[in-house]
């Protein structure tokens, strides 16, 4: 196939014009092509009929992978999403337009960008929120990198919780592994939780940034607003990974005292995708905002006094400020956070609340049932929103038994952390009769 | 206030709510210590379905978009988005797959990723490939790592990173991020790189070049096998910067002429959607060299035609992203690529080349063009000719938008002043390139007849010239209750 639409006649016209033979003509400054062999490209293309089929294929080649009763998080969850989702962000006007360089041309992606920040803000309890980043690691590397700026590169001590999402440390440790004479500190942990005591003793005046997830990779809440005094103390920057549906019925992380906060934003209305594309929430203190990384739009008005929305401080991006930027990010993750702003606008004030109450409540009704089948849970069973840790023997062979029985029971914890066990998640989605089967299959099953 | 830009906030009624939880009774208490509660809900909208839908809609009416207008903004390559790439990237076998999945419930999502990265590969002309980097700078952040742990490994310092004047801002602030210096080359008035500064740049204390090619300028550097020979024989290493792949796709391999790392932006050449500022995705292709070096995880295929994850490489620059990167995009860039075949990706190149000529030869007796010789997939005039009645770049662009027009790329590349800069696509028919051109020339003439006309511009888009100044000075960067 091809999407160009020139007629012969047009071609050579145009050649015309140009002054030039042929399109080859157009092309004598190129180095010669040492070879036409493009292996496995097929020359001619394929029809739409032919992709489809193609692309079902891949599909079937998943098996089972895509009708399992879904019990795994870690970071991407099975959560409700509504059917005006793909309808709105399916709109052209939207997913086909760049970023919004000439504000008169692009007010409908302004104002939603705004309105985005306005929501986000309102569940990371931050005031400023940039138009996101490319995922929850990346974004919680980058504000240790903005940690490390605020204090201008004076204080090199970069610290984190043995309990945050290894996905994310992983990327810390990259994105920092050529900063010179830093150092990088892990905060190992006690029964699930931070060890609060080992923070208190590696906080010093050098440090620059701590990074703690809420909840914890484990699905335990721990005691944030302790060790965000801790190190607001000590005059370094507490840092969450944050996963914004607590938010529903918790308190924010603003509120806990967090001054950069990010995360996976895939809970509000993304579609897990096989982790991607989502989009990077980040957030901070009004203070921060002249080394934020990344997109932000204001409010104001045009020369006739109409409101309007315009993209704003751009002198801290590469664009403008080239090495001396704040970051090297330049298109982000829009189209998600249109899908988020859909979602959020969707649930609302009141639907986001009991959204949250229905999480707790089935994750309640998991702990109870799993409980008197006999199933061990592990760390304290009043800190858990809607992840549990059961203490079941060989978790990647229950994972692949339960795959066989219809279910992804949930996440075999060894390699990825400390503690092993099975990670499960429960989400809305879920039901009881689901959740019965789970219970059902982890005592008979999962334990023989 | 015209109610089509109301803000969701304003639409919003104490009580209003969608029902979207089905009944079920709980007799259990919910674990989490009353401390952790919120003591008040998320002040979220409460708007109904339909209001929500109808903000939407109208929100997406004062957009400019590939599929209304005319989008020549240079360097972006805002190409026609194929619908079939959306349809296939919906298939509900593709959105649920969950990232920690066993390998064997998810071989036909590796299988397809395995491909796009086989393709990249082929037109690349190198022999490594990772899809984790979520975009463009993205893509050059993963090389410049690359670029560091290999000297590393070799007990090689070299602390700077030789870039060209006329480079995306983005190379600077990602070479900067690994830890390397970077510095300045000039272009000679050809647009080419200055190879006597770079002669003299050049030593044992550089880790390598950034090179666009075709350059911003939209040329191609005629020295470029040169500039590689210069820094390969001081031991360094050549970075390309894909952005404008749409000008040599099947002509010429990167790798055939220098290039040790390269990145695509699969949301420019490849044709998956610009969503308003990404999803894009910016994979990397490295030399057989560098590829023990690339991000984890790197897609395998073993004998029995099994794929997996590889996650245990000693010598990579490790993790870049909190999953396996932006799927849905890479997988509507292969459908594009496996659409138009060699053939077609030839073709699409051919095209946007002509175009792009086409467009600046039309144009050249009204706009001074800053290069004068072939360009490739995109050209750079000024406003020079329109500079002594007063007329910035600015207002020709304002003016552009006034015809329902996008207006092109502005104020870059840095290295031309008042720059203006259009890549017409090679998706455009003869018929909305002449139209443009129209455009343009009318445009020209406004200059001297009726200059005020692009001062006042724009006055047909849903808002007039903006206050940037305010902004930046007092930004107002959320809604507060109690506004208006």
């Amino acid at each position: 196939m091809k999407y160009t639409q020139l007629s012969e006649d047009d071609i050579i016209s145009m050649l015309k014009v140009i002054g030039v033979n042929s399109i080859e003509e157009l092309f004598n400054d190129l180095p010669a092509s040492l070879t036409d062999n493009y292996g496995s490209i097929n020359n001619h293309g394929m029809t739409e009929m032919e992709l489809r089929r193609k692309f079902h294929e891949y599909e079937k080649k998943n098996g089972t992978g895509n009708d399992l009763t879904c019990f795994l998080g870690g970071g991407y969850y099975d959560h409700f999403i509504p059917s005006i989702s793909s309808a709105l962000s399916s709109r052209s006007e939207f997913y086909t337009a760049y970023t919004p360089y000439q504000p008169e041309a692009a007010q409908g992606s302004l104002q939603l960008i705004w309105e985005f920040q306005s929501m986000m803000s309102e569940l990371t309890g931050l005031p400023v929120t940039n138009a996101s980043m490319y995922d929850g690691a990346s974004g919680f590397a980058e504000a240790f990198l903005m940690a490390f700026r605020l204090f201008r590169g004076k204080k090199k001590k970069f610290i984190y919780s043995s309990t945050v999402n290894p996905a994310y440390i992983a990327v810390l440790k990259t994105y920092l592994q050529f900063k010179e004479d830093i150092e990088i500190v892990e905060i190992p942990e006690i029964d699930g939780h931070t060890d609060i005591a080992a923070l208190k003793e590696q906080l010093d005046e050098n440090t620059a940034g701590v990074g703690l997830s809420y909840p914890n990779f484990y699905g335990q809440i721990e005691d944030m607003e302790e060790m965000t005094e801790l190190i607001k103390a000590q005059g370094a920057i507490p840092i969450a990974a944050f996963y914004p549906m607590v938010s529903s019925v918790l308190k924010t992380p603003g509120e806990l005292g967090f001054e950069i906060v990010t995360g996976n934003g895939q809970s509000m209305g993304n579609p897990i995708y096989f982790s991607g594309p989502t989009f990077g929430i980040f957030s901070v203190k009004k203070e921060y905002i002249r080394q934020l990384p990344g997109r932000l739009v204001s409010e104001t008005v045009d020369l006739e006094g109409k409101r309007g929305f315009v993209m704003t401080l751009q002198t801290r991006e590469q664009h403008i400020k080239r090495e001396r930027a704040t970051s090297n990010i330049c298109s982000n993750q829009s189209l998600n956070t249109l899908l988020a702003s859909i979602y959020m606008s969707f649930v609302g004030r009141e639907g986001f609340y009991k959204l949250g109450q229905r999480i707790m409540q089935l994750t309640a009704y998991t702990v109870k049932k799993a409980q008197e089948a006999g199933i061990k849970i592990k760390f304290r069973k009043k800190r858990i929103f809607n992840e549990i840790v059961f203490d079941v023997p060989d978790p990647a062979a229950i994972l692949s038994k339960g795959i066989d029985a219809g279910l992804a029971p949930g996440i075999p914890l060894e390699g990825l952390m400390r503690e092993n066990g099975l990670m499960t998640a429960i989400t809305e989605k879920r039901t009881k009769e689901e959740i019965d089967t789970l219970v059902e299959f982890l005592k008979g099953d999962g334990n023989g | 206030m015209d109610k089509t830009r109301e803000l969701i906030f304003e639409m919003s009624s104490r009580g209003v709510e969608n029902i979207f939880l089905g009944h079920e009774e709980f007799n259990e208490a919910p674990l989490i210590e009353e401390k952790f509660l919120a003591s008040e809900k998320a002040d979220l909208p409460q708007v109904g379905e339909l209001d929500i839908v109808r903000h939407y809609t109208n929100l997406s009416k004062l957009n400019f978009s590939i599929d209304a207008n005319f989008y020549p903004l240079g360097s972006c390559t805002m190409k026609y988005n194929p619908k079939i790439n959306e349809e296939i990237a919906s298939f509900r076998g593709f959105g649920s797959l969950h990232p920690m999945l066993p390998e064997t419930t998810v071989q036909g999502m590796l299988e397809l990723l395995y491909t796009a990265g086989e393709y990249l590969k082929e037109i690349s002309g190198l022999p490594g490939v990772s899809l984790l980097p979520a975009a463009g700078a993205h893509g050059e952040l993963a090389g410049n790592f690359i670029f560091a742990k290999y000297f590393n490994d070799r007990n090689e310092i070299r602390t700077k990173m030789l870039i060209p004047d006329s480079a995306h801002g983005t190379n600077p602030a990602s070479a900067i991020m690994a830890g390397f210096q970077p510095v300045e080359i000039p272009s000679d008035e050809n647009g080419d790189i200055d190879l006597k500064a770079l002669r003299e740049a050049m030593d044992e204390s550089v880790a390598g070049i950034m090179m666009t090619q075709p350059n911003t300028l939209g040329i191609f550097d005629s020295n470029f096998k040169k500039v590689a020979q210069i820094v390969h024989e001081r031991g360094g290493l050549v970075y390309m910067d894909g952005a404008n792949m749409n000008a040599m796709l099947c002509h010429v391999k990167p790798g055939e002429i220098g290039v040790d790392i390269m990145h695509f932006n699969l949301h420019k050449t490849f044709s998956t959607p610009h969503g308003m500022g990404g999803p894009g995705a910016g994979p990397i292709c490295v030399s057989g060299e560098l590829t023990e070096y690339l991000p984890v995880p790197v897609i395998g295929k073993d004998q029995s035609g099994t794929f997996h994850m590889e996650g245990n490489i000693p010598r990579s620059v490790g993790r870049m992203t909190e999953g396996y990167g932006n799927i849905g995009v890479i997988l509507k860039a292969l459908v594009y690529m496996m659409a138009l075949g060699v053939e077609g990706l030839k073709d699409a190149t051919d095209i946007a080349v002509l175009n792009a000529n086409y467009v600046k030869v039309s144009l050249e007796k009204h706009y001074h063009l800053h290069f004068k010789g072939l360009c490739k997939h995109e050209c750079v005039f000024d406003n020079s000719f329109q500079k002594d009645k007063g007329i910035r770049t600015l207002d020709i662009a304002k003016r552009l938008l006034d015809y329902g027009l996008h207006a092109p790329t502005v104020y870059f590349p840095l290295t031309v002043k008042e720059a203006i800069m259009v890549e017409p696509t090679e998706t455009e028919s003869k018929r909305s390139l002449d139209r443009f051109i129209q455009v343009m020339t009318k445009i020209a003439g406004e200059c001297n007849d009726s200059p005020e006309l692009l001062k006042n511009a724009p006055t047909k888009t849903p808002v007039r010239r903006l206050d940037e100044t305010q902004a930046a000075r007092n930004p107002i960067l959320k809604w507060e209750r109690g506004e208006q």
